[in-house]
């Protein structure tokens, strides 16, 4: 399986980077362990440093990692990912499939994705995803639930567009969720689909019914004396739905409020992927679909963060290419 | 001959055989709907319009050619194919049509599909199917604009995939090919070509918020056909989007956009009796299916 995956920012020591991706090519099952790893980490580390200084403090441990995973031959450290993942915690959603991409033949679905990961447009839009949608994914989902629903959320179109390159990105990146069955994603999707009205009047009614009817009159109705049977319901709706993908009920705020940046995110995934079309000259291929008249150009700053994070993906041949019409 | 762009085209096949759709907009026959297909909520075929304005002359000869061929591929998928649309918009059904049809299928009112060209027809292009078809004096759609919708479809993509099935031009965009995606320019083709028609009908249509209150009225209202309760979902949701956001692709939101009889249009707050009999959902939810399911009863 090619992986999506980025290191962190601000890395100390090109060597270090190099040790490193030598290392992921032996070992490819070690990426996802070390994906999910990171994430988790930066969640904790986010507590209590400020961004670039978690980059740094993830950086420190990389460099221990990688001595010891360095002193082992790269059958055992596969094995040794494998079992540390698999003793990881459950993870906040109820998965009841183990996060596979099911597809007919593994073999077709790595030629397709090498294959659409070579040209520089779907390369471009996947820097979009990592740069504007990755640093607002929230621990309490899987991170291909997230790119799942925030594919779900995107208006269909029929074109290829900035938007809908975006969206494929994020499509081609949940194939684990996708598989999942019906009842989680529709659960989740309307988790996602709450608004902060919905919240505060199922809120409002736990805590005792009190300062409710401007809740209740934000959720979409003004009578405050439905508002009883209303937040009781609105409070036992989040509760089944919360049962059924298994999360914690009084962290509903944080994945509602995730939600609401996840997709003000992928808005500006794909204003940067427009932006960042329109600062090139030649628009071969695919690219030159992702671009329209009067589209604002990408900033210079922007421009910077999409070569540096392009020197760093070797996977994905589009980059190179993407590099060389900036 | 329409000149295609190797690298454009060859992108564009890899993204749809990904999942990027090449058509979408109302439910098709083969849109699911509470986890079935929208034909089989609806009785027979239903009948599809291609409007090939906006196109140019090459690229309407290559698609023509190309419907005749596959459209005993969109006849199993339960779309009956009138003759393409031009400038002037009136119903004839094509041979293939005539003979496939189900015996009275002419004299009933059926739903109608246009399948509208995405980016190429001008706005005006919306009113002038409204003003044709609530003209013209056919059983078929006799029913007025709730059961008619569009569907938008990528031209470009169309027209490149129709001119792909002769042999020659396959040919020779195979020979255009980096020789590392031959052999994937094989296997990819017929994949993206079955894609392209089970998105003309909506057979790949995935979940989103829309579909999910389609179903939602749809399970309140099961009587009801899925472009009328498309229609009623569509209005609900265009209330709550930015005006750039909006949709047209229902003939009811057209109507009530040309007619003015839409704007403002007058909300009610949710009955405490709909929400006794809706079920389980979320406030914001359940204001949004009251207004829908209050749309749907609305002529």
């Amino acid at each position: 399986m090619t992986q999506l995956f980025a290191f962190p920012t601000e890395c100390p020591d090109d060597a270090l980077l190099a040790r490193w991706e030598s290392l992921l090519g032996k070992a490819p099952r070690l990426s996802s362990w070390l994906d999910e790893t990171l994430r988790g980490r930066r969640a904790e580390l986010s507590q209590e440093f400020a961004g670039v200084e978690v980059e740094r403090v993830l950086w420190t441990e990389m460099s221990r990692w990688l001595n010891d995973f360095e002193a082992l031959p790269s059958f055992a450290v596969s094995a040794i990912a494998t079992t540390i993942a698999e003793q990881r915690e459950p993870l906040a959603i109820k998965l009841e499939k183990p996060i596979e991409i099911t597809i007919d033949s593994p073999e077709t679905a790595l030629t397709e994705l090498e294959a659409l990961a070579a040209d520089p447009a779907f390369a471009l839009a996947h820097h979009c995803v990592e740069a504007r949608i990755r640093p607002h994914l929230h621990p309490l989902l899987p991170e291909s639930a997230w790119f799942g629903l925030l594919h779900a959320s995107a208006q269909a179109n029929p074109q290829l567009s900035a938007a809908t390159a975006v969206g494929l990105v994020l499509r081609v990146s949940s194939r684990s969720w996708q598989a999942q069955p019906s009842e989680v994603r529709r659960a989740a999707m309307r988790l996602f689909q709450a608004t902060a009205a919905d919240l505060k009047t199922s809120e409002s009614f736990r805590a005792g019914g009190q300062k409710s009817s401007e809740n209740f009159a934000a959720a979409g109705q003004k009578s405050s004396e439905n508002f009883g049977a209303a937040g009781q319901k609105s409070s036992d709706t989040f509760g089944r739905l919360c049962a059924v993908l298994s999360v914690d009920r009084t962290r509903l705020s944080e994945l509602v409020a995730a939600g609401q940046r996840l997709r003000k995110a992928s808005s500006e995934a794909a204003t940067l992927c427009a932006g960042l079309v329109a600062r090139l000259l030649k628009r071969p291929g695919g690219l030159s679909l992702l671009g329209q008249d009067g589209d604002a150009k990408a900033s210079d700053a922007e421009v910077a963060e999409l070569r540096e994070h392009a020197r760093r993906q070797t996977r994905m041949t589009g980059y190179g290419r993407l590099l060389r019409l900036i | 001959m329409v000149t295609l762009d190797t690298a454009t085209t060859w992108t564009r096949i890899l993204s749809v055989t990904a999942g990027a759709s090449c058509a979408a907009g109302a439910p098709g026959p083969g849109t699911r709907i509470r986890g079935t297909p929208a034909r089989e909520l609806s009785q027979g075929p239903w009948l599809g319009l291609v409007d090939f304005h906006g196109l140019r002359r090459a690229e309407q000869k290559i698609l023509e050619a190309w419907l005749r061929r596959i459209e005993p591929l969109l006849l199993v998928r339960h779309l009956l194919l009138a003759k393409p649309l031009a400038d002037d918009i009136f119903i004839e059904l094509t041979p293939q049509a005539l003979e496939a049809m189900p015996e009275g299928f002419r004299d009933a009112p059926r739903p109608i599909l246009i399948l509208a060209p995405a980016g190429r027809s001008r706005p005006e292009r919306r009113r002038e199917y409204l003003d044709a078809l609530l003209g013209l004096s056919l059983p078929l759609a006799s029913a007025g604009s709730e059961l008619w919708a569009i569907r938008e479809f990528d031209p470009d993509f169309v027209i490149a995939l129709a001119q792909l099935s002769d042999p020659v031009a396959r040919a020779a965009f195979r020979a255009s090919l980096d020789p590392a995606h031959k052999h994937l320019f094989d296997a990819q083709l017929p994949v993206a070509e079955v894609a392209l028609i089970d998105d003309l009908t909506g057979g790949r249509d995935e979940e989103s918020a829309v579909a999910m209150d389609l179903d939602a009225l749809s399970s309140l209202h099961p009587q009801a056909h899925p472009l009328s309760v498309f229609a009623a979902v569509e209005r609900a949701h265009n209330r709550r989007r930015s005006e750039k956001e909006k949709t047209q692709f229902s003939a009811r939101t057209l109507e009530a956009r040309l007619s003015a009889r839409g704007f403002p249009e007058p909300l009610r707050e949710c009955t405490p009796e709909f929400a006794a009999a809706a079920g389980d959902f979320l406030p914001a939810e359940l204001q949004r299916l009251f207004e829908a399911s209050e749309l749907l009863g609305q002529t």
